[in-house]
Parts: C-alpha cells; sequence; structure tokens
C-alpha cells in the first residue's frame, strides 16, 4: 500500500471511531486511453461497507434505545417513533392526531411554556420537533454536542408532560382550517390524495381527513387522552446517532427517561383495510376548470413490503415505471413528448397493503391518449414480463447501489427503528438485498400477470373535462368525485364582546316590541294552523298540519299526510310519534335535534335572550343576531328588517329531512293574532335550495292544552 | 443552510425547473449560502477544509475535490455558469431546454449508429422548417400543411429507429448510481449524480462526453416534454403569482423572466438554438466539476485530465451588460384564482458580493428562523393573521442583484392587507429600534449549525462548493462567512434594513380567491 493509501484507511479507522482495520483503498487502475464504449470500462473492487454495529438496550419501563457514535460532526440527533397515528383516531374528530402532535411541542409542558421552549430552541441552534403522522408519531431532538444534556431534559420533558395549553391548540386548529382551506388549490395534490381515498375509502383509518366539522368537536380533553393513551415508554423505540460515547449515552438516557412510569394500556394492532378496498375497479373523474394539464392516476390496492413477491414486484416496477429507462418513462415521455411527469409506483406498506399506482399528467387535450398509453404499458408489461437486459439493469440498479444504504447514520439508525416499530427482523435489508439478488425473468413475467391486472384498474381522471380529446364516457361509465369542501355545520363564532352583545340585545328588543312586547311576553303556548308543501326529488307534497309549542318545553304535532295522520309529541322529557302503524319513541336521532327546536322557537328566543344562559351578539350589522346556548352547543341566527324590525330569516344548521345542513327560514305576511304580530308565510330552505314552504292558516295563543296532551298515548 | 420550512421548499421548487421530478436536494437560488457564525469558525472548519484540493485544466474548467471517507460513494456535480438570467426575449426556456437535451447522449452514447442517425436528424431539421415557412405564411395551404405535418412525423420516426433508449441514464442506473438529475435557475445550471466510488470513472467518461459532443435527439419531443412542465407549474396558484410578481419586480434585468420561459418562446425553440446556446456557454472555463465522497484526488485530476482535457477550450461568454435600475414607484398584481390568499413582497437588494450580504442573511434569519421569531410571532403567534410567514434573501438569485423576499399565507377569515400591514410592521421595527444582543447571538448560533448540518452529505456539500466558487472567486467563502456574520451589528441591521425596506423598492403580489373559492 502506498502512503496515500494508508493515510486514507487511518482516516476511514478514525472516523469511525474505533480500532477498524484498515481498508484497501481504491488502487488506480494503469493509465488507459479512453475505451470506445463506455461498457469497457474496467472498474476496482469496491470499497467495504462500513455496516455500524448499533447498541441496543431496554430502559426498565420497556422503552427500546438503538445508538450509534458518529464522531464526524459535533452534532447529537435523537429521533424516536411512538406507536400511535392518526389510523387510530375516531374518525368524526379527524385531525385530534396530528394537533396532539403539533401542540405536544408548541405548547410546552408543566415547567415550561411552549413561547419559551420557542426562544430556549431558537438560541440553542437546537431542533425538538414532535408530530403524529398516519401510522406513527415522532419525536426528534438535533443539537450541538454541549446542548446534549438540554436536549434530552426537553425531549424528556415534551414527551411525558406536554401542557396542551387552549391558545396553542386554538393556534394548531387555524392551521388546520388553513390546510382544508387550501387542500384544493393545486391539482397534483388533488390528484394523489383522492386516489388514495378512493382505494382506501373516505371514511376508514387510511382514507379519512379532517374537516371543519370534525375540528370543531376536538376539545382540550380529546388531545390529553389521545397522548395518554399512546404515549407511554414501552410504545416508544428511539435511535440516537452522532458525538457521544454509547455507554455515557446510554447513562444519560437512562437519567432523563428512565424514571417515565410504564402505562400497562395494550398496543394498539395496525387497523385493517377495508374489504371493499380491493374492489375500487372503475372509472372516476375529478372536474378542475383553471387548468391546462390533467392527471391520470390509474392502480388498485397493492401488498406489504414482507410479501414473498415484494422483491419481484419491487424489480418488475422498475422495469416499468422506476426510472429513466424504464417503459413509462422512455415510451410515454421521451418518444411521444406526453408528459413531464409520469411513472409507477409499487408502494407496498410495512403493516398493511400499500396500493400500485402509474400516473401521467398530460396537457388537456391529451388526457385520453396519456391514459390508453400508460394503460398500454401495463398490459405489455403483464403479457409479456420483462427483457434479460430489463431486468439486469434493474437488478444492478438496486444491488450495485447498495452502498448508498450506509452513507447516512441517521438514516441506518431511522431504519433499524423502523425495522423495530413495525416487527420486521433488524437485518431485513440485508435479506432485501439477498431476496431482490434470486428475482429471475421468470419470476418478473409472473409477478406482472399475477398482478397487473388492466382490467381492474381503478382509473381516476383531474382535468377540464371540455377539452379532452374524447369524453371519459367513451371509456366506460365514470363515477364523478366530488370534491367540494364540506362547510362547518357550525361557523364557530368569535368571542362577544361587550359592545356587541348589548348591541345584539338592543336589536331583539326592537323585534321583541314590533311583534306584541308584552303580549308576547304573556305568551305561555301557541297553536298554528298550516298547509306545509314539501319540495323532495320525488315531488311535491301537500299536509295540513297543527302543531302547539309550549314554551316550557312541550310540544304536539298532528299532521295529514297521504299516508295517514303522524302525530308527534314531546313531554318535556322524551318524545313519541304516533303513526298508522302504531305508536313508537322518537328515533334517537331526532330526540337529539327536540332541544335544538326548542331553543330556536322565535317566541322563546325573544322571552329568554335576556337571561344569562344565553349568549347575544350582533353580527356586525345592524340586521343580524347570533344567539347561542354554549352549555347545549345550540346556535342560531336572526335577521331582521330594519324598517319594520320584524324578523325576515332565521338561519341554523339541523337535520332537516335526512342528512343535516345550513338551513334558512324566511319569514314574510305578518299578521296579528292576540296581540302578537306571526309571520304566516314561510320558506325553508337548506343549502341554499328550497325543501319546503308553510302556509299558516290560523294562530291560537294560550289555548290551554291539558298536559296529558303532550304525553304518549298507550297502545289503542 | 438557514433553516427552511416546507412551504420554502415548494416555493423554491416552483422556481427552478427540474429535469426528472423529484426534490432538488441541492440549496437553489432562494437560499442565501453564506450565512455560518461563531468564533472559531477557522479551526471548527479546518479539517473539511484540509481534505479539500482544487486544479483547474489547460482549457479552463475548474475542479473541486473534496475527500470523505464514511462509505465507498461519491456524488458528482457540473455546475455551469449559465441560468434563465442569459436568456433574452424570444429564447427564455432554453438554459432549461439545454438541460433536458444533455441527457439525451451523444454521438457514441444513445445512438445504434451515428451516421446513419446524423443524416436522418438533418431531415427532421428539414422538415421542421419546411412546416414552419408554411405555417408562418399569411394563408398557409392547408392541405400542403397537412402533408409537411406528416412529413415531419415521418422524420421523427426515422430518426428514432436509430436511438438507444435513454442510454445516459441507463448507464448509470446500471451502475447503481443514484440521484441522477439536473436543475436549472436563474444564476445556473446544474447536472449531478452520485456513484458507487469504484465507478467514478463513469462520471469522467459520461460527464465529459455530454458536453465535448451532445446530440440534439428528440428535440421536439423533449420541447413537448418542457412544455409539460411548464404547464405544471401553472397548474400551482403560487406558481402563476410568482411568475407575475417576479415579471414586474423586475423591468429590464431577465432576473424578471421565468427560468421555465414563456409558452409561445418553447413553442418556437429550434435545435440550432440550442446549439448556438451550448456554444456560447459550455466552454470549459465556464464550468466547475466537483466531487465529493471516497476518492483519491490524484486519481481524479488523472481522469479529469484524460476525459475533460479533451474538451476545447473556448471563449468565455460575455458578461450580462444589463443593470436593473432603481424601482422609483411601489409596484403590484394581484391575481384572482380558485385558490386561498398568499402574499409576496419583494424589495431589491445588492448581489452576493457586496459587503452587505451577510447582514441581509442576519436579517432573514432574525425575521423567519424559528418559532420565536419575529414574523412568526407577530402574524402567526399573536395577530394570527398568517398561518406561515417567512422573509429572506436570494430571490430569484443571487449572482445579480436580488430581492428580499416576504412570503405569507393569510389565515382563513382575513385579508391580505392585514398580512400586508403586519409585515410592514415588523419591517418598521427592524428600521426604528435595534436588534437585541440575544437575537443576533441565536441567529450566529443557527448558522454554524446550521452549515454543521449541513456537512454530512456528500451531494450537498457539491452544491454549496461550487456556488462559492463560482459565485465568489473561492470555494473557502463558503466557510470564511462565518466570520462576516459574527461581525453583524444591531447598528448593521438597522442601517441596512432603512436603506432596503422603502415603500418605493417594494413589489406586492397577491392571491385572492375567486368567486366559487370565496365561500370558504
Amino acid at each position: 500500500m502506498n502512503r496515500q493509501n494508508f493515510l486514507t484507511a487511518l482516516m476511514i479507522s478514525v472516523a469511525l471511531g474505533s480500532g477498524a482495520a484498515a481498508q484497501q483503498a481504491a488502487k488506480p487502475a494503469p493509465r488507459s486511453p479512453i475505451p470506445k464504449s463506455y461498457k469497457d470500462l474496467k472498474y476496482p473492487p469496491l470499497n467495504d461497507i462500513k455496516v455500524p454495529e448499533p447498541a441496543r438496550f431496554e430502559l426498565s419501563n420497556g422503552m427500546v434505545v438503538y445508538l450509534v457514535e458518529d464522531h464526524e460532526l459535533p452534532t447529537v440527533t435523537i429521533s424516536a417513533m411512538i406507536r400511535s397515528g392518526s389510523r387510530w383516531e375516531p374518525i368524526a374528530r379527524a385531525g385530534v392526531a396530528s394537533i396532539t402532535g403539533s401542540v405536544m411541542r408548541t405548547g410546552g409542558t408543566a415547567t415550561r411554556s411552549g413561547d419559551q421552549l420557542d426562544e430556549e430552541l431558537d438560541r440553542l441552534a437546537a431542533v425538538v420537533e414532535t408530530s403524529i403522522g398516519e401510522d406513527s408519531g415522532r419525536a426528534m431532538v438535533s443539537v450541538l454536542k454541549e446542548d446534549l444534556d438540554r436536549g434530552l431534559s426537553i425531549l424528556a420533558d415534551v414527551l411525558q408532560h406536554p401542557a396542551f395549553p387552549q391558545d396553542k391548540i386554538d393556534l394548531a386548529k387555524i392551521q388546520q382550517r388553513d390546510r382544508i382551506a387550501r387542500r384544493n388549490d393545486d391539482a397534483s395534490g388533488i390528484a394523489f390524495r383522492e386516489f388514495r381515498r378512493l382505494i382506501f375509502g373516505k371514511d376508514t383509518p387510511y382514507g379519512h381527513q379532517p374537516e371543519y366539522d370534525t375540528l370543531n368537536s376536538i376539545a382540550r380533553e380529546d388531545l390529553v387522552a389521545f397522548h395518554q393513551q399512546y404515549f407511554q415508554p414501552e410504545n416508544v423505540i428511539l435511535g440516537a446517532w452522532g458525538d457521544f460515547q454509547a455507554a455515557d449515552m446510554r447513562a444519560r438516557i437512562e437519567k432523563a427517561l428512565g424514571g417515565w412510569a410504564r402505562g400497562g394500556r395494550q398496543k394498539p394492532p395496525a387497523p385493517p383495510v377495508d374489504p371493499a378496498a380491493s374492489s375500487r375497479a372503475g372509472l372516476y373523474q375529478i372536474s378542475k376548470e383553471d387548468v391546462t394539464q390533467s392527471w391520470v392516476l390509474m392502480g388498485y390496492l397493492g401488498g406489504k413490503r414482507n410479501h414473498p413477491d415484494y422483491y419481484a414486484l419491487t424489480v418488475m416496477n422498475d422495469i416499468l415505471g422506476g426510472g429513466f429507462a424504464s417503459r413509462l418513462f422512455s415510451n410515454v415521455r421521451s418518444a411521444q413528448g406526453l408528459a413531464y411527469a409520469v411513472g409507477s409506483n409499487w408502494n407496498a406498506g410495512w403493516d398493511r397493503p400499500g396500493t400500485f399506482t402509474a400516473l401521467g399528467s398530460t396537457k388537456t387535450e391529451t388526457t385520453v391518449k396519456i391514459l390508453e398509453s400508460i394503460r398500454h404499458e401495463l398490459r405489455t408489461m403483464a403479457e409479456a414480463g420483462a427483457t434479460d437486459d430489463e431486468l439486469a439493469r434493474a437488478k444492478d440498479s438496486i444491488l450495485k447501489g447498495f452502498a448508498f444504504e450506509f452513507d447516512s447514520t441517521g438514516e441506518i439508525v431511522q431504519r433499524l427503528v423502523s425495522y423495530d416499530y413495525y416487527g420486521y427482523p433488524l437485518d431485513y435489508l440485508q435479506q432485501y438485498r439477498a431476496n431482490i439478488e434470486k428475482v429471475t425473468k421468470a419470476d418478473v413475467a409472473r409477478v406482472a400477470k399475477q398482478y397487473v391486472k388492466t382490467d381492474q384498474l381503478a382509473i381516476l381522471v383531474l382535468g377540464k373535462e371540455k377539452g379532452f380529446d374524447q369524453p371519459l364516457s367513451s371509456l366506460g361509465p365514470v363515477t364523478a368525485i366530488d370534491i367540494a369542501i364540506p362547510k362547518p355545520k357550525e361557523e364557530a363564532l368569535a368571542a362577544a364582546t361587550p359592545e356587541a352583545t348589548a348591541r345584539g340585545k338592543a336589536i331583539l328588543a326592537k323585534v321583541r316590541d314590533a311583534m306584541g312586547g308584552p303580549a308576547l311576553k304573556a305568551i305561555k303556548e301557541y297553536t298554528s294552523v298550516a298547509t306545509l308543501v314539501l319540495s323532495t326529488p320525488q315531488g311535491e307534497f301537500s299536509m295540513k298540519q297543527g302543531a302547539t309549542h309550549n314554551l316550557s318545553g312541550k310540544m304536539l304535532s298532528k299532521i295529514q299526510t297521504p299516508m295517514g295522520e303522524i302525530v308527534s309529541g314531546y313531554d318535556g322529557q322524551a318524545g313519541w310519534m304516533k303513526t298508522p302503524q302504531g305508536v313508537r319513541d322518537l328515533p334517537a336521532s331526532e330526540q337529539a335535534e327536540v332541544a335544538g327546536t326548542f331553543f330556536r322557537d322565535t317566541v322563546s328566543l325573544l322571552q329568554n335572550f335576556e337571561s344569562g344562559a344565553l349568549t347575544v351578539q350582533s353580527l356586525g350589522t345592524d340586521d343580524g343576531v347570533a344567539v347561542e346556548d354554549p352549555a347545549r352547543k345550540l346556535q342560531v341566527k336572526l335577521y331582521v328588517d330594519p324598517a319594520t324590525n320584524l324578523l325576515v330569516k332565521k338561519s341554523y344548521t339541523a337535520a332537516l329531512m335526512g342528512a343535516p345542513g345550513a338551513i334558512d327560514e324566511i319569514y314574510s305576511d305578518y299578521r296579528e293574532a292576540g296581540g302578537v304580530k306571526f309571520p304566516h308565510k314561510v320558506v325553508l330552505n337548506r343549502e341554499g335550495k328550497k325543501i319546503g314552504e308553510q302556509t299558516v292558516t290560523e294562530i291560537k295563543i294560550n289555548p290551554g292544552l291539558d298536559d296529558s296532551a303532550y304525553k304518549k298515548p298507550t297502545a289503542p | 443552510m438557514l433553516l427552511r420550512t416546507a412551504v420554502l421548499k415548494k416555493l423554491t421548487k416552483l422556481m427552478e425547473a427540474e429535469m426528472r421530478v423529484t426534490p432538488c436536494k441541492l440549496v437553489p437560488a432562494l437560499v442565501a449560502v453564506f450565512a455560518a457564525a461563531a468564533a472559531g469558525a477557522q479551526t471548527e472548519f479546518a479539517d473539511i477544509q484540509s481534505r479539500v484540493t482544487e486544479f483547474t485544466l489547460k482549457n479552463g474548467m475548474k475542479f473541486i475535490v473534496l475527500e470523505r471517507h464514511k462509505a465507498p460513494v461519491a456524488s458528482f456535480l457540473t455546475y455551469a455558469d449559465v441560468g434563465g438570467a442569459q436568456e433574452t426575449k424570444g429564447i427564455t426556456g432554453l438554459a432549461h431546454m439545454f438541460e433536458h437535451i444533455a441527457f439525451k447522449g451523444t454521438h457514441v452514447i444513445g445512438t445504434k449508429d451515428y451516421t446513419k442517425e446524423k443524416a436522418a436528424l438533418e431531415q427532421v431539421e428539414k422538415a421542421y422548417y419546411a412546416r414552419r415557412d408554411e405555417k408562418r405564411k399569411l394563408k398557409p395551404d392547408p392541405e400542403k400543411l397537412k402533408k409537411l405535418e406528416q412529413a415531419f412525423k415521418d422524420a421523427q420516426e426515422e430518426a428514432g429507429k436509430f436511438i438507444a433508449k435513454e442510454e445516459f441514464g441507463e448507464a448509470i442506473e446500471r451502475a447503481g448510481g443514484r440521484g441522477l438529475n439536473a436543475t436549472t435557475a436563474e444564476d445556473r445550471t446544474n447536472y449531478y449524480f452520485s456513484l458507487p466510488s469504484n465507478s467514478i470513472e463513469l462520471w469522467f467518461y459520461l460527464e465529459s462526453e455530454r458536453f465535448l459532443h451532445p446530440v440534439f435527439r428528440e428535440f421536439y419531443k423533449e420541447r413537448d416534454v418542457v412544455m409539460e412542465e411548464r404547464r405544471l407549474s401553472e397548474s400551482q396558484p403560487i406558481g402563476k403569482l410568482i411568475e407575475e410578481f417576479q415579471a414586474i419586480a423586475y423591468k429590464a434585468h431577465p432576473y424578471g423572466e421565468p427560468v421555465i420561459g414563456h409558452m409561445s418562446d418553447l413553442e418556437n425553440l429550434t435545435r440550432a438554438d440550442a446549439e448556438a446556446f451550448f456554444k456560447k456557454y459550455y466552454a470549459p472555463s465556464n464550468l466547475i466539476g466537483v466531487v465529493v465522497g471516497d476518492v483519491n484526488p490524484k486519481r481524479v485530476r488523472e481522469l479529469a485530465e484524460i476525459y475533460f482535457g479533451r474538451i476545447p477550450s473556448g471563449p468565455k461568454p460575455e458578461p450580462l451588460r444589463t443593470v436593473e435600475p432603481p424601482q422609483e414607484a411601489e409596484r403590484r398584481v394581484t391575481l384572482t384564482l380558485q385558490s386561498q390568499r398568499v402574499v409576496l413582497i419583494g424589495y431589491h437588494k445588492p448581489d452576493v458580493n457586496h459587503p452587505d450580504d451577510a447582514v441581509y442573511d442576519a436579517i432573514g434569519s432574525l425575521l423567519s428562523e424559528g418559532r420565536s421569531s419575529r414574523l412568526y410571532r407577530g402574524l402567526v403567534r399573536d395577530k394570527k393573521v398568517a398561518t406561515q410567514v417567512g422573509g429572506f434573501p436570494g430571490f430569484p438569485g443571487q449572482k445579480y442583484p436580488g430581492l428580499f423576499l416576504f412570503f405569507g399565507f393569510t389565515a382563513p377569515g382575513h385579508k391580505n392587507e392585514e398580512v400586508e400591514k403586519a409585515i410592514d410592521e415588523e419591517v418598521e421595527r427592524l428600521k426604528t429600534g435595534l436588534a437585541a444582543k440575544e437575537e443576533l447571538d441565536g441567529v450566529k448560533r443557527r448558522v454554524r449549525a446550521g452549515l454543521i448540518r449541513q456537512l454530512a452529505d456528500n451531494s450537498t456539500l457539491a452544491g454549496h462548493l461550487s456556488t462559492a466558487q463560482a459565485l465568489t472567486g473561492d470555494w473557502r467563502n463558503l466557510f470564511k462567512l462565518i466570520d462576516k456574520i459574527n461581525a453583524v451589528t444591531p447598528q448593521d441591521v438597522q442601517r441596512v434594513a432603512k436603506e432596503t425596506f422603502t415603500r418605493n423598492n417594494r413589489t406586492i403580489g397577491m392571491i385572492e380567491p375567486a368567486e366559487s373559492a370565496q365561500a370558504k
């Protein structure tokens, strides 16, 4: 060995911080003229790949730790995975996992406020971050080595004692709302997201997403509970690398995290994928008008990384749509100039099936052309497999580049943590390598035939249909996907200022006076007789209704329908219904709506708005007032005609004739009855569309119904 | 090396044009490279600097080699000192177009028979011009045009028969190479990939070939690909905003033109245009080769002489003459799109070699690095008018006078004007008060830590070294500037803020949601 190589070898062993045997550095090849082809180049053997041996130990509380020393730079990084994730969150609270993950950091702890933490970390140039993704939670620390103890101490604190203060929760919600608002701005973002949701299913652990309503439903106790449930030391696998001595680092970790008491809660198993995810074949379309380019994604549910066929599938996918030389790249992009973005992914999951996707994006006018072009490549692959040459290239690409798996200590450690987390053997990478080596041309042909099923593709097209080269429907029946962001059921109202409250109350006082003043205050009960015309998809239905409303919280309603008489009542405690089929209790879903109905009753509101139980605020204009019952989470908005001070509209969210939605009641034709003005025409709208109209024929004030009238009748 | 948020990465991606659709690992034009701090910087970075060697070939091509023997791999980068800024009206997008062509191979790579292919490519050119000439007539003959279209298609198909598909990329993949890609920015074009360290000769072979004798095969198809890349950028509201914003921030200098080029320019680029561009800007004296990893510098030099030494020297291109005149009045543009609100505010600043460059980096870090930064606290935490906000120098480039750019994602329920006003308030604070010592200490420490963290990756290092060399004339400035940052005082910050953040020097771009998006 010449001197240069000896020094090289020495540097290698020094860099590793151990007395590793001196390496054989690359011997310089003899000077040669340039060969005719690069294929004629001769390479010396590769220098040894250094595979660091991690120190692995378990704390007494069950936390698993991996350590690898790396003295190249004066830094230390700690990265932990915690068994948690949005795939375990209740779908009605979608977003709670993500918010818990971010507020754990931003909200600080019992002893350090979030703002104090921010300052300290920024000043130290240290980073501590926590997050919760779909199938794992993450906590990481990155410090200059002199700040190791501070970093560990903060990490331990944040993991165990997050404070979850309301102001940081509110901030996290603002950011989540912003993300929702922006999620349809980018065409590619929409396409990838919706394809995933299409395969896994919208309301499933793997396909759900936060909505305004789910965010509104998340309260501090939900975060506390989520953290409590999942953040226990036996759920944590921690990896650390950098400029430390392993034994010393171990002691520091034991000190900082050893005292965290075991939680003893069950580790959650990975939620299964909905079986329906395997049968999504078909054509799907998302309309977007403001683009000059379409996205085409096609595929289906795939498999797992430890499936015996995973290796052949990886090689097959590389040939099909992996690199520059792949079929999709060279045929769809280079040869036809159809796309900039094109390719395929066999995206296997760790502990649940993943997805196979082939995709491309092209100008609007060649949308169907690229769809058929990609599908053609899939078909060709499925029917004829790959050539010897393609196989060799794909395998070489993976195997010859193996050294890259070891060029970053951080990646090495995080990989080991992942393997442990998902229950894979620690030498999985080596097994993977060996299995790739074994893949034959026949294997590729077999998996191509078995797994690339062009008749079972879910095909999603996003773009401006008007400009397509062919209508999508010419290829088969198409299902439209609606990506409209659902409006929140209830707009979270800002906290009422004293001025807004005073103004709101003043407006309502005027309405009360206009509608009857003392006469209105004296109402204990009233009956209205009306004709109700309902607009349904099946047509318009007209029926007569007589309803009595008792301000103490009782109600009785009789409707003559084409199917017979329906009587419903509420006796102050429970509701019931009597139909030609018999008597039954009011279904739970309707029971829940009863409180809202009573709350929103105009007479009730005008009698009670000054009570302490209700919050009133003007909506910033002279004709709108919001009234809230914070205890029961009820809200209604009233709109007034300033000329008459009579109510013209009432808006709220409720389930009326089916799904919940934004309801408007529009009032007109006020007439007096018993000294009180009532609207004799009410138009009902849901989400802006008319669903019904009520024409009142008679109003009786204080008819004096007996209590028993409201009680559930005994069976005849 | 300043910490970047995911949003900045997104803005960055939109600013550059890439070959493959994969994230760019290198520091883009947006990021100021030269921020680094802390006393003792010279000793701290002495080791890594001692592992750097450099040499220049007779033909003027410079090489920088950094030894790093952690793993038997090496990263390579060719920095071409040409970018969007070298384009004139009519040929916007050409630098990036050439970058794409550089993957198509040479007379020995990517062809089955170059003699025959060359003749076939000439036929393609003839057919192209014949079709173009007919199209340009005041009254083109539709029958004739149809025939010429077909003839053009046929000629391309004929020439295509001689292609060994994607041989350049394939050769690298077969050798176990990783990260093959290239990016074009306003200031420069980078070509890069990594190889197992026993195969470094392959880089010398392929890379020297591609700048010795590139063949512009599949030119017109690749032009279509580039147009798709443009459409991708157009499909993103922020991409549209950036393009409009750049256009009004610059009235004379090419920094006002998008790197991806205007669609009508792209539609008319010819092979001859690309060849002329290559001849003008790819002389070896305009290139820097960087090798970082498990290599022997002596061997690297040998190979460089053998392979790159073949490239004949050429004249250095004429430097850009145009200097953007001082902005005389505030400029604004508002786009109404199917998108949520975004705000961009830019102020002109000097180029990277100005003595105050480190002060701009310090201002950027002070304003927007970390959750305790002024913009985050003012706009996100306290006023809650933005969900993300930042400010940094180096947009759209640093080689020529660029902009200090602020961006804000307006929070739901709030107006763009509120974000504009709040940013303005922070800017005023910088001008009227003095930054606290602890704030600047934090900046300096973060810059130092940032640089340290970036030393752990071969390709990142290759990018930083080449940028420092090309823009400042000495790669050592990557480390030397730590001292420059250390020297920044609160008075410097105030002075530079007063000079820069003036109303007339300001350009503002906004996205307002279109009617249908209003409901949100």
